[in-house]
């Protein structure tokens, strides 16, 4: 009788995995990991644990929660507030770190959904974005100074000109809101589900959406100036220089858009999608591709150089000029630095 | 391959369904519903193997040949084929219909959680698995994955005023209408038994209502509709067979001796 329960038991339990599994509960693949370089320090948010790492070796300086648990993931990319480091869970929790040894300062437990995007801090407040739909508003304490909800799940950093936050929401709008009080000062249907956020440049916002289309929202009146309807979805924010917008699309192109009226200037078919922010550095603007590659689109949308990286890049790409931050997801390295050359630096493989 | 074959139809289908009423729980309940009588001619052919095969168990050669052979495992298996053979019962056929089935029901349930993208992997590999030509991404998303007072992505739970805890209610019935499954296809085992497979029927009729409400309960609330829905259909379509031992389910029924009265046969 027992030889027989046992099998029954264990074909049961393995059902029970094998359904858990496919649920992707408590997996990090479920999102990609940020990273933030300040000046003495990385923060790298991946995924059980927030790193402080050394910019020079990539060592660790701290990490936190000291021990990881797969209920907690932090992905959203950490924010540097002044003498604090803000980090944000899929668990709902908010966390002010101490920078030079990750001692809590203090937590923030108000929302109920996760952090996908990053806070956004200004001299005296903490803007956070959470799924829960609301976008909440903090002292640098810690208190909740007021909160604002949409119909569906902020997932992406707001922007601020020192008076309007701007934030964009799943819900396909683009929210324009008083820094001060949070009230809404107007809200621009764009169409479709909104996961980056916007480029804040000369009173012009810059919002991708995952239909394909950029939209340029006046700041001032939330008008939308121009549409441009382009071949995949868009995940990223743009990057801009010389009067002109460089992003990628879930297909396979990166594209540069004029900002006066949205023309597309070029096309470059990069043969694979391109999810994260590009970032600019010397020569022109490096992007990293689902395939696991680096490539350098100089301002005139010539194709410089690749590097190949390994797993998938999906992640914001970061550089303070010198040194440039490839998350991967799904791959050896989850964070790799390069210089400017596309060089490898070192990497960090985890704890 | 699979995804291509199955996982991505099953989205599209569901999403499409979702795109007519543009209520998510509305979406999965017909979901389940339709794509479980189109499985019917399989679960059917299952049920009919199922109860033959419990008919043979009650059957005196049957009994008999147990008796003889008790320890003589490989004749025992020779004389028991004799008899599937000679009463034309193949004892494969009440697992193969489950064993076609069981590739269906991953499926249905990978296609569930990805439809139910909760974090930007999901929605990414989402908008990849949806027909351009069926489905807007722009006019579908984000999903509205409100239903009644639940939110079908997120694990469900009722908080009541007082309680510092909040009450499971979907997989409490996911729990109930598992047990009922399972317990009303069970023929009453006759007392003083020693069977031991009317043994291991009863440990699978209390484990597997514990693992279901387990998955209830640490699942997304959408995954507990849809095992809710699939155990209503298969109770349903039991009931039609018109064999279901209803008697089961009340504390006594187990002392009582099997009888036409408790088997309804139809």
């Amino acid at each position: 009788m027992k030889n027989k329960i046992l099998p029954l038991l264990s074909a049961l339990l393995l059902a029970g995995i094998f359904l858990s599994a496919c649920t992707g509960a408590g997996s990090t693949a479920s999102s990609w990991s940020g990273v933030t370089m300040a000046e003495n320090a990385i923060y790298f948010a991946g995924a059980t644990q927030v790193f402080s790492l050394r910019p020079d070796n990539g060592n660790i300086i701290w990490t936190y929660p000291e021990k990881g648990a797969a209920t907690r993931l932090f992905l959203a990319a950490p924010t540097v507030a002044g003498d604090q480091v803000i980090a944000g869970d899929y668990a709902g929790g908010l966390v002010s770190l101490n920078p030079s040894n990750g001692s809590e300062n203090w937590t923030f437990a108000e929302a109920k959904g996760k952090y996908v995007g990053s806070a956004l801090a200004t001299d005296s407040m903490i803007i956070v974005p959470n799924a829960d739909n609301h976008l909440y508003a903090l002292d640098m304490q810690g208190k909740l100074k007021w909160k604002f909800a949409a119909t569906h799940a902020f997932w992406s950093q707001p922007v601020t000109d020192g008076k309007l936050v701007f934030a964009s929401s799943l819900d396909h709008y683009l929210y324009a809101l008083d820094l001060q009080t949070g009230t809404l000062a107007w809200k621009a249907d764009l169409g479709a589900t909104l996961v980056s956020s916007p480029l804040l440049d000369s009173g012009v916002l810059y919002q991708g959406s995952i239909d394909g289309t950029m939209n340029a929202v006046d700041a001032a009146s939330g008008k939308v100036k121009w549409t441009q309807k382009l071949e995949g979805g868009i995940w990223s924010t743009p990057v801009i220089s010389e009067g002109k917008i460089f992003f990628g699309d879930q297909k396979t192109k990166v594209y540069i858009l004029d900002t006066a009226n949205g023309a597309i200037d070029q096309t470059i078919d990069v043969g694979t999608a391109i999810i994260g922010r590009g970032v600019l550095i010397k020569e022109g603007i490096a992007f990293g591709t689902e395939s696991g590659e680096l490539v350098l689109i100089g301002l005139d949308g010539k194709k410089l150089w690749s590097r190949t990286i390994g797993g998938k890049i999906y992640s914001n790409l970061v550089s303070d000029g010198t040194l440039l931050l490839v998350p991967e997801t799904q791959g050896d390295k989850p964070l790799v630095a390069l210089d400017t050359n596309g060089t490898e630096v070192w990497y960090f493989a985890g704890k | 391959m699979w995804d291509t074959i199955i996982i991505t139809p099953f989205i599209n289908f569901l999403l499409w369904i979702y795109s007519l009423i543009g209520n998510f729980g509305l979406a999965i309940i017909i979901f389940t519903v339709v794509t479980r009588v189109i499985l019917y001619p399989l679960t059917a052919k299952q049920i009919k193997s199922s109860q033959a095969m419990q008919e043979l168990t009650k059957n005196k050669r049957y009994i008999e040949i147990q008796e003889k052979y008790k320890g003589d495992k490989e004749k025992l298996a020779q004389e028991q084929m004799k008899l599937y053979q000679e009463m034309k019962i193949s004892p494969f056929s009440s697992c193969l219909p489950t064993l076609l089935q069981f590739p269906i029901i991953i499926g249905l349930y990978q296609a569930l959680i990805q439809v139910l993208a909760s974090a930007p992997l999901d929605m990414l590999k989402l908008t990849r698995h949806m027909y351009p030509a069926l489905l807007k991404v722009a006019d579908l998303l984000p999903l509205n994955s409100k239903f009644l007072w639940m939110d079908m992505g997120m694990p469900e739970r009722v908080f009541i005023p007082g309680l510092s805890f909040g009450i499971p209610v979907l997989a409490i019935i996911v729990v109930i209408t598992t047990y009922i499954s399972t317990k009303i296809i069970t023929p009453p085992s006759t007392p003083g038994s020693t069977d031991q497979s009317a043994m291991m029927t009863n440990m699978m009729n209390i484990y597997m209502p514990l693992l279901m409400g387990w998955m209830a309960w640490t699942l997304s609330s959408g995954l507990a509709l849809y095992f809710v829905v699939q155990n209503l259909i298969q109770i349903t379509q039991y009931a039609a067979t018109g064999r279901v031992y209803w008697n089961n389910l009340l504390p006594k029924s187990k002392q009582q001796p099997v009888t036409k009265q408790t088997a309804k046969k139809p």
